[in-house]
């Protein structure tokens, strides 16, 4: 999808903010993928990751007044859906204190049907440039789904999404060094995760070092 | 910090070394240590690696669109957006106009309801006949505004204006009726404006009545835009 120029984003902000829906529709249809994937990413379930995105864009336009013009429209609204996010997985998540990891069999890890079950596989966007097989696809996803919440964010934001540090700052409401950190200790702990299956990483993906 | 090449570089960073987001200072540093370490060397390698199959992951496209139906109210700031008016803080333009002229109405309605209040009262009514003359020669001219805002007051009032004054009016016109037949020169010019005692701004009982007709349509005015907010037009 084509970017917006500054200034046309700028105008259907400001029309947004005067009650004019069509205006604000156009800004959902631009932002709507991104929203979808990190809700998703972090959900890890696709009928919830809809959910999560509806009501976003929702709550985007209950606020929209008090957006700021000038700052960045993509880290308010990452930051509505972030929440609304994790809100949802803590409302699913309620009886499950510890990791997903620790709930299943290592057995029926491997099993096919148990990942599709835990992760979305929805329609790639550009099937052609995956370099992943569906299988890994599956396994890290399942991995994001271990990670503390504030660590999942942080990585989803980072790795996934490729924002920046500022950005992801912005959108999480914290520092530059609390950003750093969750993301290194998120970015460990899925390595951790990923070299307890190093059977199912392609040969060229063998981790280096040994689980501590 | 690793100030010696013996102590290892953090995870912390290790990771803010991967994604370039270290201060130049710290950034030297990392950068003498890891050219000589190989387990820091390892651990960057397998952070490089996870990064790199996170940002892999394919974007999943929308499995429908998300734009909001157009039939929402959408008035920012309220807890639901239903069909139903809410108190949108943030008002058009013909909202924020409509108020300032309403309020304005009730304004003027309250200084004419002052000012007739005030002739009303019983030492002014025994002012002498020059005052009256002079008073009645201004409501000469003043009476050929009169058509004019009495034209508008029923395009923007309703029919209460006039109903709460007919009780009031026998009392004060009385007393307005009194002086012009003792100022028999001062007659013909009241004569000439024709009106009843009610809407003739000259008489005490008209200011009294056109006011209290101005504040009560303004104060109705401000009442009704701010329960009933009109949604923009698209």
């Amino acid at each position: 999808m084509a970017e917006f120029r500054r200034e046309d984003e700028a105008q259907l902000i400001l029309r947004s903010q005067q009650g004019d829906i069509h205006a604000f529709n156009l800004l959902v249809l631009h932002y709507q993928q991104i929203v979808y994937n990190v809700a998703l990413r972090i959900v890890g379930d696709s009928d919830a990751a809809a959910d999560v995105t509806q009501e976003t864009f929702l709550a985007a336009l209950r606020a929209i007044t008090s957006f700021r013009p000038g700052s960045s429209l993509r880290a308010w609204l990452l930051r509505i859906a972030s929440n609304q996010a994790t809100d949802q997985w803590r409302r699913t998540h309620r009886h499950s204190l510890e990791s997903l990891d620790s709930l299943i069999d290592e057995d029926e890890l491997h099993a096919a049907s148990v990942l599709s079950t835990l992760v979305a596989t929805g329609e790639q966007v550009n099937p052609e440039e995956s370099l992943l097989t569906h299988e890994l696809q599956e396994l890290i996803a399942h991995g994001l789904q271990t990670l503390p919440l504030d660590q999942r964010v942080a990585v989803v934001l980072c790795d996934v999404q490729g924002l920046s540090y500022d950005e992801i700052a912005e959108t999480t409401g914290t520092t530059l060094g609390t950003v750093r950190s969750r993301i290194a200790r998120g970015r460990l702990r899925l390595r951790d995760y990923l070299s307890q299956h190093q059977e199912l990483l392609p040969r060229s993906y063998r981790l280096l070092t040994d689980r501590d | 910090m690793a100030q010696f090449s013996n102590e290892h570089l953090t995870i912390t960073e290790l990771s803010a070394y991967l994604d370039k987001e270290l201060a130049p200072e710290e950034l030297a540093l990392c950068d003498a240590h890891i050219r000589t370490c190989q387990p820091c060397q390892a651990a960057l390698a397998d952070l490089r690696l996870t990064s790199a199959l996170l940002s892999s992951m394919p974007q999943v496209a929308v499995p429908r669109s998300f734009a909001l139906p157009t039939n929402l109210v959408a008035l920012p700031e309220t807890p639901s957006l239903t069909p139903a008016p809410g108190s949108g803080r943030s008002a058009s333009l013909w909202q924020r106009s409509a108020r300032v002229i309403s309020a304005l109405v009730a304004v003027l309605g309250l200084l004419l309801c002052l000012s007739g209040a005030l002739a009303a009262l019983p030492h002014n009514r025994t002012a002498t006949s020059a005052s009256q003359n002079s008073s009645v020669t201004s409501g000469g001219t003043s009476s050929q505004a009169h058509p004019s805002t009495l034209t508008a007051l029923p395009a923007t009032g309703s029919a209460t204006p006039t109903s709460p004054h007919t009780h009031a009016t026998p009392q004060i016109a009385t007393p307005a009726a009194a002086t012009p037949v003792s100022t028999p020169t001062s007659v013909n010019p009241v004569q000439q404006s024709g009106l009843p005692a009610i809407l003739d701004l000259t008489r005490p009982a008209g200011l009294l009545s056109i006011g209290l007709a101005l504040l009560i349509v303004g104060l109705l005015a401000l009442l009704v835009l701010r329960l009933f907010p009109r949604p923009a037009r698209r």
